[in-house]
């Protein structure tokens, strides 16, 4: 009997994950409207916290001066870099980009802590004297981010709101030609963007991604309030982590769908598996964003977020299913092989299929509609690729799941090429 | 987090408890989906209590502002 139990617990994990996606899928299908208002002038401070970043800084700030809006600067936090990460922003247009410096031992304390001291810089230099900062947008950018030149003028209607605090746009891979693993990491955040993000507008539980995050300063200051130390968290996942204080402080999180940052795919698995294990780690350190949600979270947007926070448990678990699939196919393989014959039926590979690919005609066509030099049908082929690649998720995980009981904080970034 | 989708693509597993015979490995395949679960029903526990304290909050608030 429990036997039972279990297994059919095990199935309602699934059916439960099943559930939420299909749900996810068809909210994400319905347009939203914004109404329109008055505009007003605002200014765009672009923040780029750079550790060791010769290799991409260049592009990146090259992109941002010739963005076509007239009011915004960029402000390059070099946090004790070795390497020529300051010379490269002090060769930049000067009316545009300033740069701060921090030094060790105060440096290298973590992105959170590089951007809390550039918001900190921003007030102390004067820069930002004379302007409202509830008119004052800033936007986290990583240092090889590749913003859409039109991405001003795309994320500027949200701020029109009052109560829109923070706004995501997408987020793409620029050298997603360059092999498989790149593709499917393309592929990963458009399906991330287009379904979930597009689908949390509705529920009021968007979440903020850490590249191309666009922030009103004003929301950023309620996060402040009170101990001083800025909006940014040490989390491992600081990104998140604001994300959620913001919509506990009652600022609206909107996802822009019309423009999107670019940023470099990792090419390597292992290097891919140690990145997203460190996501995975903060994201178990945001548990402690529990209480706050209960508090001051609204019901509906506070249930999402409650899933999404608690999404790395049920990735540990569901992480033993393929694991029991695998056994039980080399049983089967072996026993037939020693029987002589079949001993499962040939349909019993049906059922599986349907129930493991069916998302990723959904996948494959959310795809194709980003992505239109990729056909459906090879969007489709694609997707069944990234259904498998999500099992990434499952070494990942309990990789994080080890670093955080053996109490080991510490990551090296994730190195450019 | 941007794992999600693969959350819904374990479903074959499902299919294992309908495995129509005795095969080698399947006691241990039985014993990782039975983990899952048990797992899950932990999980579905801690939920219950976490969402009964959501509601908890919900009445105190609605009570404070009334």
């Amino acid at each position: 009997m429990i036997t039972e139990v279990m297994l059919g617990a095990s199935i309602a994990l699934i059916v439960m994950a099943g559930t939420y996606n299909t749900g996810m899928f068809i909210l994400s299908r319905r347009r939203i409207r914004h109404p329109r208002s008055p505009r007003t002038q605002r200014i765009y401070v672009f923040l780029l916290a750079c550790l060791n970043e010769e290799k991409v800084l260049a592009e990146s700030l090259a992109r941002i001066t010739a963005l076509p809006a007239g009011n915004f600067l960029a402000l390059v936090i070099d946090d004790a870099s070795d390497d020529r990460t300051a010379e490269i922003a002090r060769a930049a247009d000067p009316r545009r980009v300033h740069l701060l410096q921090r030094q060790l031992p105060d440096a290298r304390k973590g992105k959170g802590a590089a951007l809390n001291n550039g918001i900190h810089h921003l007030r102390s230099s004067g820069i930002l004297d004379g302007y409202d900062p509830r008119d004052v947008i800033v936007c986290v950018v990583d240092a090889d981010g590749r913003l859409d030149q039109h991405v001003i003028q795309a994320v500027d209607p949200y701020f029109d709101d009052p109560r829109t605090g923070a706004t995501q746009v997408g987020v793409r891979m620029y050298n997603r030609h360059k092999g498989l693993l790149a593709r499917l990491q393309d592929m990963e955040f458009v399906i991330y963007g287009d379904i979930f993000q597009s689908a949390r507008r509705y529920i009021g539980s968007v979440g903020m991604g850490g590249n191309g995050q666009f922030m009103r300063l004003a929301a950023l200051d309620t996060l402040s309030a009170g101990h001083g130390g800025g909006p940014w968290s040490d989390s491992l996942t600081e990104d998140l982590d604001l994300g959620v204080r913001l919509i506990a402080r009652g600022w609206t999180n909107q996802h822009c769908t019309t423009a999107a940052v670019s940023q470099q795919a990792v090419l390597d698995v292992k290097r891919l598996v140690r990145q997203r294990s460190r996501w995975f780690q903060g994201h178990l350190q945001s548990a402690n964003l529990v209480p706050m949600i209960l508090r001051e979270i609204p019901g509906r947007a506070a249930v999402d977020l409650l899933y999404h926070l608690s999404s790395p448990v049920l990735i540990l678990l569901t992480s033993l299913l393929p694991l029991s699939f695998v056994v039980a196919t080399a049983g089967a393989v072996i026993g037939s092989i020693e029987a002589g014959r079949l001993l499962v039926s040939p349909m019993w590979i049906i059922g599986p299929y349907l129930l493991s690919f069916t998302a990723a005609y959904a996948y494959g066509w959310v795809y194709s509609r980003r992505e239109r030099e990729v056909g459906l049908g090879r969007a489709v082929l694609l997707s069944h690729a990234f259904v498998l690649y999500g099992y990434i998720w499952f070494a990942a995980g309990w990789w994080g799941l080890w670093r955080m009981l053996t109490g080991k904080q510490t990551w090296l970034k994730t190195a450019r090429t | 987090m941007y794992g999600k989708p693969a959350l819904g693509t374990v479903l074959p597993l499902a299919g294992l408890t309908a495995a129509p015979e005795v095969l080698p490995g399947i006691p241990f395949a039985r014993a990782l989906q039975e983990a899952a679960g048990a797992g899950f029903l932990l999980y579905c526990t801690f939920a219950v209590a976490i969402l009964s304290a959501k509601i908890w909050f919900l009445f105190r608030n609605a009570g404070d502002h009334s």
